[in-house]
């Protein structure tokens, strides 16, 4: 069988070659690298410096392309394209948008070289970056080519709307496509963000509007489609920055319309389930100043602050501004693509910043003992606490069995440790005790021969799960019904990590205790799908640790607080966060009650107190320590919302309100408070100010549940049936399916190590259930019987 | 009346087209590891194409994309073969690419690529490749004169990654 193909005669005559167009021109593909520079600054008055290059060292501008050439384009495509989700609906179940809502050509995308010549800098640094890798890698292909194998290709649109939006927009994504993907490799090229024109509301999965890449606007501020001369730009470098520099770029919004997903029933045939949203986690992380609720204030940072921190530029980057520039590799976590490509400097900056040193403390902050292994139950208890650790002395000896408490605070990381995808990154802690022989005493978090995690580990991983309750591997994300564990630490909080070891009756002190938060991208199993088994063993990056010595014998207070360590009432305060989170509300209190005792002057001690007696359904005491907390500042926000809730629970509507209002007033970015305040106003029949909330909270996360219910509710009953219908359907999408904690109870049935960390309260030991801790009941249990 | 008056000029213009366009028919099968307009992309132009199965398995195919542009050929094969041990088969893919060959990093599991001498002065630059168990064969060729050896392999590296891409 001969076969030929080529554009139809009427393409020809309209269009030429459009379709067949290479996007590159051998030229242009000779891998032309961008030429070293001073790390001066640009002086835009120097002589373009394009006059003296010849022909292959540049590629050839092409000429700004009309509408007419797109709407042949979009004509062709259309004809035999899959319109599975809708007619004229392109990226669906995705969401990336372009302006005009038609298909528009690869070649009107300028190649990312093209832009290399004026911002080597950031060429060099994108090139070896996620974002230019966004969809060749085997990492990302490996998953979603089992979506277009087993559903189609049409439902790729889903997760190409953020990896590969320019496959999604020129229509490739369909059978027998007819559109030139040599675009692939450029991944999330200099020209998709910044063509992008405005942002959708942050629903996420591609929440974008892209326009027609222009370069250049003209004198009124039109766009000029295409490549244009370098000289167009030297000319005027302001029209060029109105072209591809919108000031959103510069917002964590913008970020939130990739870095937030869900699963839509377009693609699940099921229902929505919240993928991701680190967006939001940012939202409520102290970095945003949005959220009154954090446990720590910090400075406002943006995703950009953190992820794109200016430097010292190395090569020609006319976008420079003071020798700086605002580093485009996104230097975050992923250390598998790096060490796939072989990209070492975007390696090293990675695990250089992953490894900073101010994203996480790991404090071994407490022990408890028992003299008796065969009373360990009863020995055990909150007064048995050494703690915290460095500062109290105490006494060990051979076979003590003893629980260590390591607390691991997630310090200064803007969205939760690990953010995004767990069940493919993973992130454990290693616990491990030596004597002074070296003899290993007690091990956990370690690698297996074949160098998967020991399954009883700590890990910060999730495991969701399909209908038939079990994993989802090889993140076949739209088979996933539920999420039977998810272990993470939000911003700001801590977790409380347990161990339990006895000392050997010949154990050679001192002991050696050592804690660790390892991070390895990607998970064994996931790179054993990929490759096989036989692939090189990636990355694993020591996070964060904490080493401590303790003797056999006399173990006296420190000195002076190790520089490693916090101080000593926030470690309290970490502790009683971890508790909280926990529900060990009893030791929680005992821990902010150390935090006031230390530091009095501390209004957050207080309020902790308050938060945890209201989770405890101790109003009385929770108004109590609210009020001390007012008393240090009566217009304190966090003390303001938790004692908004106690006013409620007494019936002070009034008061309820006016403490909510507050909150609002100074946090009018805050979801908590906006959802609590449109309760209030609706207990009250207050229902269009309740509706201002509701709408308010929807513009901060446009996927709240709440929002949704209340605004049916509420538009229902002042007779705006056509939006109450749409809230009431949206609810019913979004909510929770109650039947899924039957498809994680089945996951949980048959992985007994799972189900014992899906426990707030678990011990890791070796010790045989008979001689291990065992948890003494919380007070407010005992107090319920 | 006026409409057959046209009708004949019409005709010539199909005609010259016809003359002067490439054949056109539509493909009953294309090729699984690249389509059509991205193996027209990397050889610059309209190509045409075959696909084979050679061996058993079903799923195994070999592409061959032929450009015309006068005098000048270039050519892209395409062979996907499934390995029933890629511990020991491997080696007999690997050996197509002789002694010269030079490793290539990030396409599959691994990968080769090497330089071929054909007939009639076609030059070919190979990448012997592998995606778990199913070996690849990439080859980029032309008869363009002076050979550009550098252009050609960049292409082979560009077409393998596209078909690991495919193939992972």
């Amino acid at each position: 069988m001969r076969l030929q193909t080529g554009p139809t005669v009427k393409a020809l005559l309209l269009s030429g070659s459009i379709l067949l167009l290479p996007l590159l021109s051998p030229a242009q593909s000779g891998g032309n690298s961008p030429s070293a520079g001073t790390g001066a600054s640009p002086d835009y008055n120097a002589p373009p410096p394009y006059e003296s290059s010849t022909p292959k060292d540049f590629p050839t501008p092409v000429l700004p392309e009309g509408d007419g050439v797109r709407k042949d384009y979009a004509d062709k495509i259309r004809d035999g394209y899959n319109f599975r989700f809708g007619k004229n609906n392109l990226s669906t179940p995705g969401n990336a948008k372009v302006v005009g809502d038609d298909f528009v050509q690869p070649g009107a995308f300028p190649n990312a070289k093209y832009c290399a010549k004026c911002h080597a800098e950031a060429y060099s640094q994108w090139r070896q970056a996620l974002h230019s890798n966004s969809f060749r890698t085997p990492f990302y292909r490996t998953s979603v080519n089992i979506l277009m194998r087993t559903k189609g290709i049409e439902f790729a649109r889903h997760c190409d709307s953020c990896h590969n939006p320019i496959g999604v927009l020129s229509g490739g994504l369909t059978q027998n496509s007819k559109v030139d993907r040599g675009f692939d490799e450029d991944g999330l090229t200099c020209m998709t963000c910044h063509a992008i024109q405005k942002l959708q509301p942050t629903v996420g999965n591609g929440g974008f509007v892209l326009g027609i890449p222009s370069l250049m606007v003209d004198e009124k501020g039109n766009r000029i489609p295409g490549e244009v001369p370098y000289a167009d730009i030297f000319k005027h470098p302001e029209r060029h920055s109105q072209a591809v520099m919108k000031d959103f770029l510069r917002t964590p919004e913008f970020c939130s319309a990739c870095h937030k997903a869900n699963l839509p029933d377009p693609l699940n045939d099921y229902k929505f389930i919240r993928a991701f949203t680190v967006y939001d986690e940012w939202q409520n992380s102290k970095f945003s100043q949005r959220n009154p609720l954090t446990f720590y204030s910090g400075d406002f940072t943006t995703c950009q602050g953190c992820h794109m921190k200016r430097a010292p530029v190395t090569h020609v980057e006319f976008g420079s501004k003071n020798g700086t520039f605002a580093a485009h590799r996104w230097t975050a976590a992923n250390t598998a693509v790096p060490f796939y490509y072989g990209f070492d400097e975007q390696l090293q900056k990675t695990i250089d910043f992953l490894k900073a040193g101010n994203f996480l403390n790991v404090d071994l902050f407490a022990i408890k003992k028992a003299a008796d292994p065969t009373m360990v139950s009863s020995k055990i208890g909150t007064d048995g606490l050494v703690a915290p650790l460095g500062s109290v002395p105490f006494k060990l000896a051979a076979d003590d069995t003893v629980e260590t408490m390591v607390v691991i605070q997630n310090k200064n990381i803007g969205h939760s440790l690990i953010p995004e995808v767990r069940d493919l990154y993973e992130a454990w802690v290693e616990f491990e005790v030596k004597g002074s022989d070296g003899a290993e005493i007690y091990h956990s978090g370690f690698l297996k021969a074949d160098g998967a995690l020991d399954e009883r580990a700590h890990s910060f991983t999730n495991r969701p799960v399909n209908a038939d309750g079990g994993f989802v591997d090889n993140h076949k994300v739209w088979t996933i019904h539920s999420v039977a564990y998810d272990s993470t630490i939000p911003a700001g909080r801590s977790v409380l990590v347990r161990y339990e070891f006895r000392i050997p009756p010949n154990a050679k002190g001192p002991l050696t205790v050592v804690a660790r938060v390892n991070y390895r991208h990607l998970r064994q199993s996931y790179l054993n799908n990929i490759f096989g088994k036989d692939h090189p063993a990636y990355p694993i990056v020591e996070l964060s640790s904490r080493t401590r010595t303790l003797n056999l014998g006399d173990n006296p207070a420190a000195a002076a607080p190790d520089a490693q360590d916090n101080a000593e009432w926030m470690r309290w305060n970490n502790f009683g966060i971890a508790c909280l989170d926990q529900v060990q509300y009893a030791d929680a209190i005992n821990a902010f009650a150390q935090v006031v005792r230390l530091r009095p002057d501390y209004i957050d001690g207080y309020t902790n107190l308050g938060l945890t007696n209201i989770l405890w359904e101790k109003y009385g005491s929770a108004r109590g320590n609210l009020e001390k907390a007012l008393k240090i500042n009566s217009n304190n926000a966090r003390a303001l919302y938790y004692m908004a809730l106690v006013e409620r629970r007494s019936g002070n509507k009034a008061a309820e309100v006016a403490d909510l209002e507050n909150v609002v007033g100074q946090y009018p970015r805050s979801s908590d408070a906006r959802r609590e305040l449109g309760k209030s106003y609706y207990r009250e029949d207050r229902l269009q100010e309740a509706i201002v909330q509701f709408e308010a909270l929807q513009s901060i996360d446009p996927d709240d549940v709440a929002a949704h219910y209340n605004l049916s509710l509420l538009y229902g009953r002042l007779g705006m049936t056509e939006k109450a219908a749409e809230q009431a359907a949206l609810f019913a999408d979004k909510k929770a399916d109650p039947a899924a904690p039957a498809y994680s109870l089945q996951f949980l049935r048959v992985h007994p190590e799972i189900s014992t960390e899906s426990v707030p309260w678990h011990m890791h030991t070796d010790l045989s259930p008979e001689t291990a801790a065992k948890p003494v009941p919380p007070p407010n249990l005992a107090d319920k019987r | 009346m006026n409409g057959s008056r046209f009708r004949l000029p019409y005709a010539i213009l199909f005609g010259i087209l016809w003359l002067y366009t490439p054949m056109i028919c539509q493909a009953s099968e294309i090729c699984p590891w690249l389509n059509a307009a991205t193996a027209g992309g990397f050889l610059a132009g309209t190509v045409s194409f075959t696909v084979t199965h050679p061996g058993q398995n079903k799923d195994d195919a070999t592409c061959e994309f032929i450009r015309h542009d006068g005098h000048l050929v270039s050519g892209l094969r395409i062979e996907v073969e499934t390995m029933k041990d890629p511990a020991h088969d491997f080696a007999a893919f690997t050996s197509r690419c002789g002694q010269d060959a030079t490793p290539l990093r990030a396409i599959g599991n691994e990968a080769l690529v090497c330089s071929l001498r054909g007939k009639k002065k076609q030059v070919s630059e190979q990448v012997v490749s592998r995606v778990r168990e199913r070996a690849f064969i990439v080859r980029v060729s032309s008869n363009a004169r002076p050979p550009d050896p550098g252009v050609l392999r960049e292409t082979a590296r560009r077409v393998s990654e596209q078909v690991a891409g495919f193939l992972f």
